[in-house]
């Protein structure tokens, strides 16, 4: 539970720890076996609404994709009358060649979910309140995520220098990071297809959620 | 026990693989606590001479000195991959002014031989696995508490010291409750290295209880330590066992932060009470409020001594910074007290103006109270006191008032008042002797009444 200004930073706290993890050099091709892997930068980034600090890869382009969709789903949480909440995907996938003409399918490998829920405070001390106790939940969920990232789980590897494509975001000029996608959705009431309800049924079981 | 046995060329790039992940290790972690944002660039193309700093495909800027003091206390011996698999541990604390410590968090890195796995390829798959730590270990550095002490860390305040060793980690001295977490691990096919930290969760500080939890720290400190002439400083301690090589103690650089301070959660017990007009407000909700002034004789006590011993303090603070200072750019020398990039030359003589206007505010303070004969009268001494007691009339004439008032300011005891002379006393103290003597009987039956009574309670 977050008061809505605290929002983009909760999520952009979590999300970029996240792709710090899930980001490698740029890959630069020399042949067709071998290859060079870039550095990662890193900056620190103090909150302003939280007592907190976190750190991203230094990539404008990340940022401002990243900034983009939490932005969207921020105005989207704060200007809906009818939902108080909502969640936040950040979605790691792989593509799969199909045969023929088909376009390569997308198969999601890590999901994270980030559940906001928003609320409203009446004064200055319920606010102070809050606020240390979202710092302290916050540095454990770092933890949390450095905890998850460590696991020996699956993480794609592309078998071949050409198919880097197929696993990492390869259209960023400093890094590469493995291809997310980041998604949210509002709660309340919603018209659920089937198709929809069964994608949901399957991404929460492959889905980490925090 | 594992008995795989990696090839020659596997082992030797696991044991240097090892070395440069134990000093990234450190540089993150001394870095973290310098009491400043970090920004370094990402670059696609690295160059062959920035390979040191980019080892672990992550741009990180090696501290000369932080390196120094990692690889001497790594020395020759093959630390971690080898029996007895000694942990390499990096101490983070807090020093005050008045030379008070407190150990904030202490980083462990371990190595142990009951979880293998013997399919991981060591120069590929181990190299990214440290690279996936080491970014794990950046992220948790920002999320413990320390980090936001650090951050607000000045020569005035407290200043945020690190130290490395070889051996078990000490966690007591972090308090009762201190927390432990898991920053990652890394399976290799002969054991599994494993990052922790353990940090402090009650941040108040007790000088007296500081000392007591000293419990085998000799401190050496030389009689030239804030001269020119310091050197390294090499703590001893009474376990050197425990210990595979010797303490490299040095305080990270106290630089001003440009963020908007924010309230401290440390309370620190001061030994000296240095303010000399103390005005005491009610806390919220109480009915009562007191407004009063120290009596200032015209000769009386000069109050030069404290606030001179408070100035001092903070003035041989950070002379030791800027002497240490030089010395770290006069000297090369690896024994020399590493990582004192503190306060500029500058900054020093800002101090040191302070210092002497404060002084000078000082003396002429106390020449106002002491030239008092100067055809100037002591300033009145007055006493208001205002008095809202709870449902009351807010009229201090009211009788709820004038209850309290009275009950606040007894009447002094008259035996306080009047003080009988030595004569008097000893006169009157013969007679009472007179009066008991004659009443022994009486005496003797009491006692007698007594002792008849607890017989027959037995």
């Amino acid at each position: 539970a977050v008061e809505g200004r605290q929002i983009d930073e909760v999520v952009s706290c979590m999300f970029h720890t996240i792709l710090f993890h899930r980001c490698v050099g740029k890959y630069h091709t020399k042949g067709e076996d071998s290859y060079s892997v870039g550095t990662l930068g890193y900056t620190d980034v103090d909150c302003d609404f939280i007592d907190c600090t976190y750190l991203h890869v230094t990539s404008q382009e990340l940022q401002r994709a990243v900034a983009e969709k939490i932005s969207q789903f921020h105005d989207a949480l704060r200007s809906s009358d009818t939902a108080r909440s909502g969640q936040i995907t950040l979605e790691f996938y792989q593509k799969k060649k199909q045969r023929w003409v088909f376009s390569p399918e997308s198969v999601p490998w890590e999901i994270w979910t980030v559940k906001i829920e928003l609320m409203q405070l009446s004064n200055e001390n319920e606010r102070q309140f809050i606020r240390e106790k979202l710092t302290d939940s916050l540095s454990e969920r770092i933890f949390q995520i450095t905890e998850i990232i460590n696991r020996p789980d699956y993480v794609p590897k592309p078998s071949h220098l050409s198919e880097l494509d197929l696993v990492f975001d390869t259209t960023f000029v400093d890094i590469q990071p493995y291809l997310f996608t980041i998604s949210f959705s509002l709660d309340g009431p919603q018209n659920l297809s089937v198709g929809l309800a069964m994608r949901r049924l399957i991404k929460d079981a492959f889905g980490t959620s925090l | 026990m594992s008995e795989y046995h990696l090839s020659k060329e596997d082992y030797d790039a696991l044991e240097k693989f090892t070395k440069f992940f134990l000093v990234k290790a450190a540089q993150i972690i001394v870095q973290s606590r310098l009491g400043e944002k970090k920004t370094t660039k990402s670059k696609p193309i690295s160059s062959g001479s920035e390979w040191v700093m980019h080892r672990f495909h992550l741009s990180i800027k090696d501290i000369p000195e932080v390196t120094v003091n990692a690889k001497k206390c790594i020395g020759d011996k093959k630390l971690l991959i080898d029996s007895p698999y000694v942990p390499f541990c990096v101490e983070i604390s807090l020093r005050t002014p008045d030379r008070d410590t407190m150990t904030l968090e202490t980083w462990c890195i371990s190595f142990d031989d009951s979880v293998t796995d013997q399919t991981q390829r060591v120069r590929f798959y181990i190299y990214n696995r440290m690279s996936i730590v080491l970014r794990s270990l950046l992220c948790a550095t920002r999320s413990t508490p320390t980090y936001q002490l650090s951050r607000k860390q000045s020569p005035d305040k407290y200043i945020i010291c690190y130290r490395m060793y070889s051996g078990e980690p000490l966690v007591n001295h972090l308090g009762e409750h201190y927390s432990k977490k898991t920053i990652g691990s890394i399976l290799t096919p002969i054991g599994r290295f494993v990052v922790n930290v353990a940090y402090r969760t009650r941040l108040t500080v007790s000088p007296q209880h500081e000392q007591q939890q000293n419990y085998n720290l000799a401190l050496d400190i030389k009689d030239d330590h804030f001269t020119s002439g310091y050197r390294q400083t090499n703590f001893t301690t009474g376990d050197d066992d425990s210990s595979g090589g010797g303490y490299n103690d040095a305080q990270l650089p106290s630089e001003q932060n440009g963020s908007v301070p924010k309230s401290s959660p440390i309370e620190v017990m001061k030994r000296r009470h240095t303010s000399c007009d103390s005005e005491v407000s009610s806390s919220h909700g109480t009915p009562e409020k007191m407004y009063f002034s120290k009596l200032r004789a015209a000769f009386g006590p000069t109050i030069r001594d404290t606030p001179r011993t408070s100035i001092e303090t903070p003035s041989s603070f950070s002379r030791q910074n800027s002497n240490n200072h030089n010395n770290f750019n006069n000297n090369n020398d690896d024994s020399d007290l590493p990582f004192l990039m503190t306060l500029q030359h500058d900054q020093q003589q800002q101090n040191d103006k302070q210092m002497e206007q404060e002084e000078e505010d000082i003396r002429s303070q106390t020449n106002f109270y002491m030239t008092g004969d100067n055809n100037e009268t002591a300033p009145d001494d007055f006493i208001l006191v205002e008095v809202k007691p709870f449902f009351g009339k807010s009229d201090s004439t009211d009788d709820l008032a004038l209850f309290i008032r009275s009950c606040r300011q007894p009447p002094k005891l008259e035996s306080f008042i009047v003080e009988p002379s030595l004569g008097e006393t000893i006169n009157q103290l013969s007679e009472e002797l007179l009066v008991f003597e004659s009443k022994v009987e009486e005496f003797d039956q009491l006692v007698s009444t007594l002792e008849n009574n607890n017989k027959n309670f037995e």
